[in-house]
Formats: C-alpha cells, structure tokens, sequence
C-alpha cells in the first residue's frame, strides 16, 4: 500500500542571507512538503500560520502536489518570519523568530478531525513549536497512523507523548536542539533511554557526523553516515530527511531508507530549485538499495568529537585581532570537538619574558601539538610560529588543514602539504569531519 | 542588500544563471541553482587511497601529470573509483563528498578529465580535473 503521509507544524517565511542575497522561502512544514512532492508521495498538511499567508500557502501546497491542505490553527501577533544568520551551520544556526514572544496560536482543530475520520493516514509527522502539541496529539489518538514527531524545537519534556495513549513510531532529535544540548546536557545515552520510552525508535541526527537510529527491537543502532558536500544552506535538510525516511521505510530497509534519506537531504541543501532538487531525487532512487547501504560515507557519533584535540595554530595573541580565531574556535566546540588554543592555555611570551620562560612556553606549546589529533592553522597574516607549527605537525604524520580567510599566501609548501587549503570555513569544517572520522574509525 | 526574486517569493523565482566571468573559472567554486550539479565540472580534486590503489600497487608510481582517466561506474567497496582510461586500473577514490555523482551515473553521465598534479612521495598524491561528457 502507498504511504500517505499527513504533515502538521507551522509555516513560517525563511528569510536567508545568501552571498549578498537575501532568498525569502515559505518554510516550516514546507521543507517536508517539497522533499515528498519530490519524491511523488500523497501527501496533506495540516498547518498554523498567520492569516496573511493563507493564500500563499494554498497556492504553493497545490503547486507541491498536496492532495489537501487545512488550517489547524490561526497565528496573531507574529508574522512567523525566520531570520537565518548562518545559513551553512558551519557553526551555530543564527536564528532570529521575529516577535516570537507575542505569537499567540489558537487552533481549531474541527476540520482536521474530519479529516483523518475520512482518510486513513499511513503516517503523520508533527513538527511541534507554536501550537498545543496536545490538543493535536489528544485529536490523533483514536486513529491508528504511525506518528513521527521531530522534536529539536517542543516539547521540552516528553511527558505530553503519554497523551497519544501508545509510543510513537520515531522520535526525532538532533545534537543540535536545546533539547539534547541544555534539557539531557549532550548525554546520548540518557536522551536514547528517553527516547525509547516514549517511541518504538528514536533517530539522532548528529550534524555532519551522520545519525544514529535507535530501536526498542534492537540493541545496536543503525549508523547512517553523512555525505558532506558543498551547501548554499542548511535551513529545513532536516525536515526533509525526516519526510525521506519516513516514505521510504515503507519500501525499503531501515538502513536504506535512511540512507537515501541522507544523501537527499544533501541534495535539498545544494540547491534552492525546486525542479533541479526533484531531478536530483530521481537519480538518487536509481542507486539500487544494496549499493545505497554499502555507499561510504563519514560517520562521527557525536561523543566520539570529544576524543577529537584539535590544535588551532595561529596568531593568537593579545596585540591581534583574534575575531577569527575566536569564531573558528566557537565552531570546532559547537561540534563537539576539543579545540586548543596554546597561547591562551600556555601564555603568551613578551619582550619581558625570561629565557626560562620563552623555552617552557614553546616546549609546552610543542607537547599540546603532539597530544592533538589534527591541526588547524588560521592564517590572519604571515606568523612564523603558524608556519613551523604546521611543519612540525607535517613532520609528525598529524593532519594539517589550513583556513586562510585572507588569503594571505600563495606559498608553495604551505598550500600543498596540507590535507586542505581553503579560505571557505564551512569546507574547512567538512574536512575536520572527514579527518576526525578517520582517526575515530582507526 | 538585494532581494534575490523581487519582492516575491523565491519558490516561484526562475534566476538566471551567472553571467560567465571572461577569464574566469569554468566552475566548481559554487553552487548556481540554475546548473545541473551533475554538469557541474570538478576541478582541483584530491584523490583519496592512492597508495592502496590498483595502479599505485601494481607500479609503485603514480600516473603522470596529463594522464586521462575516467570515473569507473561501479563502486568499489562503497566508494567512488577513478581509473586511467588505458587499463581501467583504480589510481584512487573520490573524496566522499562527490558521493551525490553515484545518482548521476545512474543517470547516464560519464566523467572524463586529466591528471593535473602526481607525487609518489612523501605519500603518493594525485589531483584530478573531471568533467562531464
């Protein structure tokens, strides 16, 4: 039988700063929507938003192919409008909800409950935030569809999924959310524990590192590796893998399908078209599910990161602008990876600096090189310190990947010998990923 | 800053692709919507397990700079394998990230190019441009 799928959340408007561009996109729900038009599925929403996108969303749902589409629940005082500051998540996704505190919801959930009396869903995926999960997941409870919820933004506490009156099918979190970082503090085997409790599975997105899905029936999780390539944005590739998986599991084996799943949500993130991304989901599902599971990719469980030193070789140093180095810095932890800064962990030498203290500086800023795993030079300007850092680190077999934001040198050596030299910090970050997962896999 | 579709919404956008840059680079430095990424040429790119590769393996050298070679259609161990034309020997894989070309080949496309840089020390390395035919 042929999935048909409901899709209930908000529609929101993605504002995205895109080189110098700013793309305006309906999202929310519409992330999922677009990745199951793509893949041909049936599919309805069901979808909050203010009263000024009504028409939009109509138009562009049947645009989509939704075979309905029905208004749970009107939102005033908010123009549900998304700024995204960072749209390649090399580190933290900047995300500004626009007068997110005078949203206010009501819903009304009348038509919807015809609705799913009508039509038997083989699946509904609830995308939570904005609305009283409840009051939904009370209105699902006598029908018998499997319920996938992605819970990175509500509930803060899984209580509310005893309403359902049975588990969910999925739960579906990423390393990202609050939820996992702030309310289960990074801990993967507590959130699993959680996760388990209240669904037959619980699928972990961990990010560039791949995801882990987890089941009540099995006592090891699938890994599914992440196949990272060059994104303009990363603004709903998680929605749209959620929508992937959960059509394709139907079909397919729950490695597979979670596969295909990754490989197409890094194909929603290469592109802003609509056709181009479609074209893109047919010749994907003419990979047979046999080479598909076999296919190669980076996998890096998120608390395997913090066995991850990174050195960060660079200028440093009080007298410098360290913007960079700082946001670099701020990315490597936002991924869980353990970067050092030796002149901040072992000083910093001045003109009034003894000889003593120059020779334990550097020796000390040596043994920290060779207790890291990989090296990273940032070159702000021409430092020599940087350049017999990498050298050593060369020397000593230990990966060296430099980000020149500035491109400040065309230097033979310096732009060969490393695994990698970029200017592009987002490929600096996969490469990180690529190098990390080879050492963790050793 | 400047509004990609107008004071519209994106999803109903058609842009043009980028005007070609005289002199500039052929591509590869960016993702335009406009360009089918299959068609997209991949210049620069570093192979991976060149030493452990058929040809490394078989000849202790690596092929010379100018040498074609093409992308082979099926996976070898669950990666993507490039191999010199004359021979079909695997000189290594496609960093993962090229993984998306796997849906292209089944798609019909075919990758060709050249050897652009080769060392066989301190460890073999060989830099490849590829394009689409």
């Amino acid at each position: 039988m042929k999935p048909e799928i409901c899709l209930v959340g908000q529609v929101v408007v993605d504002v995205l700063h895109l080189k110098g561009k700013i793309a305006v996109r309906l999202g929310g729900i519409f992330h999922a929507a677009k990745a199951l038009s793509a893949l041909g599925c049936d599919f309805e929403i069901a979808y909050v938003a203010p009263a000024y996108l009504d028409h939009e969303i109509v138009s562009y749902a049947g645009e989509l192919g939704a075979t309905k589409v029905v208004k749970i629940g009107n939102v005033d005082g908010c123009p549900n409008v998304l700024l995204v500051g960072e749209p390649t998540e090399v580190g933290s996704q900047d995300y500004e909800f626009l007068l997110d505190q005078e949203h206010r919801c009501k819903l009304n959930l009348k038509e919807f409950e015809n609705r799913l009396r009508e039509k038997s869903f083989s699946d509904v995926i609830i995308f939570p935030g904005g609305f009283a999960l409840n009051k939904i997941l009370q209105t699902l409870k006598p029908f018998s569809a499997r319920i996938h919820v992605d819970a990175n933004f509500e509930p803060k506490n899984f209580k509310v999924f005893e309403l359902l009156g049975r588990p969910l099918q999925t739960l579906i979190l990423s390393t990202s959310s609050d939820t996992f970082l702030k309310i289960f503090k990074g801990d993967c085997s507590r959130i699993c524990r959680a996760g388990l409790k209240i669904a037959h599975s619980f699928l972990l997105k961990e990010n560039r590192g791949g995801s882990r899905y987890f089941r009540r029936s099995a006592i090891n999780p699938v890994l599914v590796p992440a196949f990272l390539r060059k994104i303009i944005h990363s603004v709903g590739v998680g929605d749209c893998y959620n929508s992937i998986f959960t059509y394709l599991s139907h079909s397919v084996s729950q490695k597979a399908s979670l596969i295909y799943a990754s490989l197409i949500a890094g194909e929603y993130a290469s592109s802003l078209s609509q056709s181009h991304f479609k074209d893109a989901v047919d010749r994907t599902l003419r990979i047979t599910p046999d080479e598909i599971a076999k296919l190669q990719g980076v996998s890096l469980p998120w608390e395997c990161r913090r066995t991850i030193h990174i050195y960060i070789a660079a200028p440093d140093f009080k007298s410098a602008d360290v913007s960079q180095i700082d946001r670099v810095a701020s990315c490597l932890e936002y991924h869980n990876f353990v970067p050092h800064r030796p002149v901040r962990e072992n000083g910093e030498i001045t003109d009034k600096s003894s000889i003593k203290e120059r020779s334990a500086t550097a020796l000390a800023d040596i043994k920290l090189l060779e207790q890291c795993q990989i090296l990273l030079a940032i070159l702000i300007f021409d430092d020599p310190g940087t350049y017999i850092e990498m050298g050593i680190a060369l020397q000593r077999g230990i990966p060296v990947i430099v980000y020149a934001p500035n491109r400040i040198t065309e230097n033979l050596l310096t732009r060969e010998l490393p695994i990698l030299f970029s200017t592009d910090l987002d490929e600096v970050i996969s490469e990180l990923y690529n190098q990390a997962a080879k050492i963790h896999g050793k | 800053m400047e509004s990609s579709s107008g004071g519209r919404f994106d999803h109903y956008a058609t842009p043009k692709p980028p005007a070609p840059i005289e002199g500039g680079p052929k591509g590869g430095t960016g993702i335009s919507p406009e360009i089918d990424t299959c068609e997209i040429p991949l210049p620069n790119v570093r192979l991976e397990e060149v030493g452990t590769s058929e040809y490394f393996s078989g000849r202790k050298t690596v092929p010379p700079v100018g040498a074609s070679i093409q992308v082979r259609t099926n996976l070898v161990g669950g990666r993507i394998a490039v191999e010199t034309t004359r021979g079909n020997q695997s000189v290594g894989f496609l960093p993962t990230q090229f993984n998306y070309l796997l849906g292209c080949l089944k798609d019909g496309y075919k990758y060709k190019g050249k050897v652009t840089a080769s060392a066989d020390s301190p460890t073999p390395r060989i830099v490849v441009d590829l394009f689409s035919v």
